[in-house]
């Protein structure tokens, strides 16, 4: 009694307030993040786990902000490209290897090297697209042997990009005027736009060697990387399937989603979006609208006055 | 206690007071959402955007659609009974054509009905979200927008009427460059609205012909579609929304540290019976 006493009054004393707020803003956060870290870890491993192969992540999230309050883009760099090349060296040559892509996409030259190393790996190579995999991404995921995406996850067109402006409308533009009247600046464009193009194409045609019929192969580069569609087209599961004829499945194993629910943005802001967590099935068979929902939580069902 | 450590009392509550603060406000904010759950059975999920401040700077920072809310919906989406009917309260100014689009499209595919609930405004990409689904509820007075697609700073629709009023030779190349793809991106969402409204009521007004209407840039791209002219276009709309969304809503205030620009006594203002005569004497 007479110890927690004393307790209590070294609680509010100068020490005891400094050492609770020291606990509160720095020691809490720590413990946190290693938790989220052996959390991200633990699921990664049942990962590889259950399908006996390597699993590597890339995942790119428009980090909100930096310090000056300016968003940060993330992208497929020469970095990525680097540690991704020394995951798959690690990796033995009868290892299967499973990559998880979250990307905008990003230097042809980076998602290049990903891609040829992934085509040239010998054991099978899966490429799970849980959300979205655009422009570079999608390059990537044209090498592996098969692509496993979610019912409603999108790949994107890999016609290249000039700086701001798509390679293909800028052939478009130097077509419709006379070339006379065409500024310079756009002429070099125009001639990087034909060499970004006609190897771009090659490159597709490269990666999906061996997985489509020849024909079928040409068409299917021509209209990924000849610009058919604008840069942000969203190719869906379907459509890749059945226009582009790509080796896709939406079997996406549950442990890939619990795996980037581990992987959320980090929110310094007020998030936008906002549900009750937990998930919502009906108990038994359709009683109509107001049929009881199945809860994790029961007294979150309770009318409230 | 000494005055030393009432001082550092006190230090200390105020540190915690907007932690708890915000503990409060979600605990309203997680029982009205139950509430409407089970009112209606339903899976409910918001999608708000507000325009926020930057803490250090000050800098206004825009919200708007972007990948990781798509994201975040799709999850909530994904962890929805196929039956479950589903709840989506938007207000947004809009956002990205690809996240709103993979929205859209969920919402599309899902099984059980799908609402869309816009207490205020829900413009452009929020607009095409709303397109996706069974019913849209909007209130009195909220807004929808247009769908025609932005490049950067302009309109789509409009760079194509410059290109094709003006001779080819003399139009800058940057236009021209934008006009290749203002050309795809208007087909896109056209195509794109069209796919959504398929197999949806209209109103005996032609799907098509609406899909051009919002996607071709028929009005500007703030122009306010309200529900008298939501309605008129042949959508499914109705205006009873309930009022524990718009009860929902308040707990979403602007989060904002400047004084606020719109004040007023909060609590209902009904008009009092006129005092009779006899009361008057």
């Amino acid at each position: 009694m007479k110890s927690m006493k004393l307790g209590l009054v070294w609680l509010f004393s100068w020490r005891g307030l400094l050492a609770v707020l020291l606990v509160i803003f720095f020691v809490v956060p720590v413990i946190e993040s290693v938790r989220l870290e052996s959390l991200r870890a633990g699921a990664v491993a049942a990962l590889e786990e259950k399908r006996g192969s390597r699993v590597i992540l890339v995942i790119h999230r428009q980090e909100s902000v930096n310090v000056l309050g300016i968003p940060v883009v993330r992208y497929i760099d020469i970095d990525d490209s680097e540690e991704l090349l020394r995951a798959i060296r690690l990796t033995g040559k009868d290892t299967p290897l499973d990559l998880i892509l979250h990307t905008p996409g990003g230097l042809v030259l980076a998602a290049s090297q990903i891609a040829r190393a992934i085509k040239r790996h010998p054991a099978r190579t899966t490429v799970f697209v849980p959300h979205y995999a655009m422009s570079g991404g999608t390059l990537i995921a044209l090498a592996a042997n098969a692509i496993v995406m979610d019912r409603n996850a999108v790949l994107g067109p890999v016609d290249p990009q000039l700086g701001d402006f798509p390679a293909v409308s800028v052939l478009d533009a130097v077509q419709r005027k006379p070339i006379a009247r065409i500024e310079d600046v756009t002429l070099v464009l125009a001639d990087q736009s034909r060499k970004a193009i006609a190897q771009v194409t090659a490159l597709v045609q490269e990666l999906l060697s061996g997985k489509l019929p020849p024909e079928r192969t040409n068409e299917t580069a021509h209209r990924l990387a000849s610009g058919t569609w604008t840069h942000d087209f969203p190719i869906t599961a379907e459509a890749a399937k059945e226009l582009i004829g790509l080796p896709v499945s939406t079997e996406m194993p549950e442990e890939v989603h619990r795996l980037m629910s581990l992987y959320r943005p980090a929110h310094d802001m007020q998030p936008s979006v906002y549900y009750l967590p937990g998930p919502r099935y009906r108990k038994g068979d359709n009683e109509g609208t107001g049929a009881a929902l199945t809860r994790t939580e029961q007294n979150r069902n309770r009318p409230i006055k | 206690m000494s005055p030393v450590e009432i001082f550092w009392f006190f230090l200390l509550l105020s540190a915690f007071q907007p932690v708890i603060q915000r503990r409060l406000l979600e605990y309203s904010r997680q029982r009205m959402i139950a509430k409407i759950e089970h009112d209606r059975g339903s899976r409910v999920i918001l999608l708000v955007h507000r325009q926020e401040t930057m803490s250090l700077l000050g800098f206004p920072l825009l919200r708007y659609i972007d990948v990781n809310d798509s994201e975040e919906v799709i999850r909530a989406i994904h962890m929805t009974g196929k039956d479950v009917p589903m709840d989506l309260i938007l207000h947004t100014p809009g956002g990205l054509v690809l996240a709103s689009l993979q929205i859209a499209e969920a919402i599309k595919k899902h099984k059980g009905k799908v609402t869309v609930m816009v207490p205020h405004y829900a413009m452009s990409g929020g607009t095409l979200i709303a397109l996706a689904a069974s019913e849209i509820i909007m209130s009195e007075h909220a807004v929808l927008g247009p769908v025609d697609p932005q490049l950067g700073k302009y309109p789509a629709a409009s760079v194509l009427k410059v290109v094709s009023r003006k001779p080819a030779a003399e139009i800058e190349d940057e236009t021209l460059i934008l006009a290749d793809q203002a050309e795809k991106a208007i087909i896109q969402v056209r195509e794109s609205v069209r796919e959504l409204l398929e197999g949806k009521p209209t109103n005996g007004r032609d799907p098509n012909e609406l899909a051009r209407l919002l996607s071709e840039g028929t009005w500007t791209h703030d122009f306010p579609i309200t529900f008298e002219r939501a309605k008129a276009l042949g959508l499914p709309v109705r205006s009873d929304i309930p009022e524990d969304v718009l009860k929902l809503m308040s707990l979403f205030p602007q989060p904002t540290r400047m004084q606020p620009s719109v004040e007023y006594l909060p609590g209902p203002r009904t008009r009092r019976p006129a005092p009779s005569p006899e009361a008057r004497e």
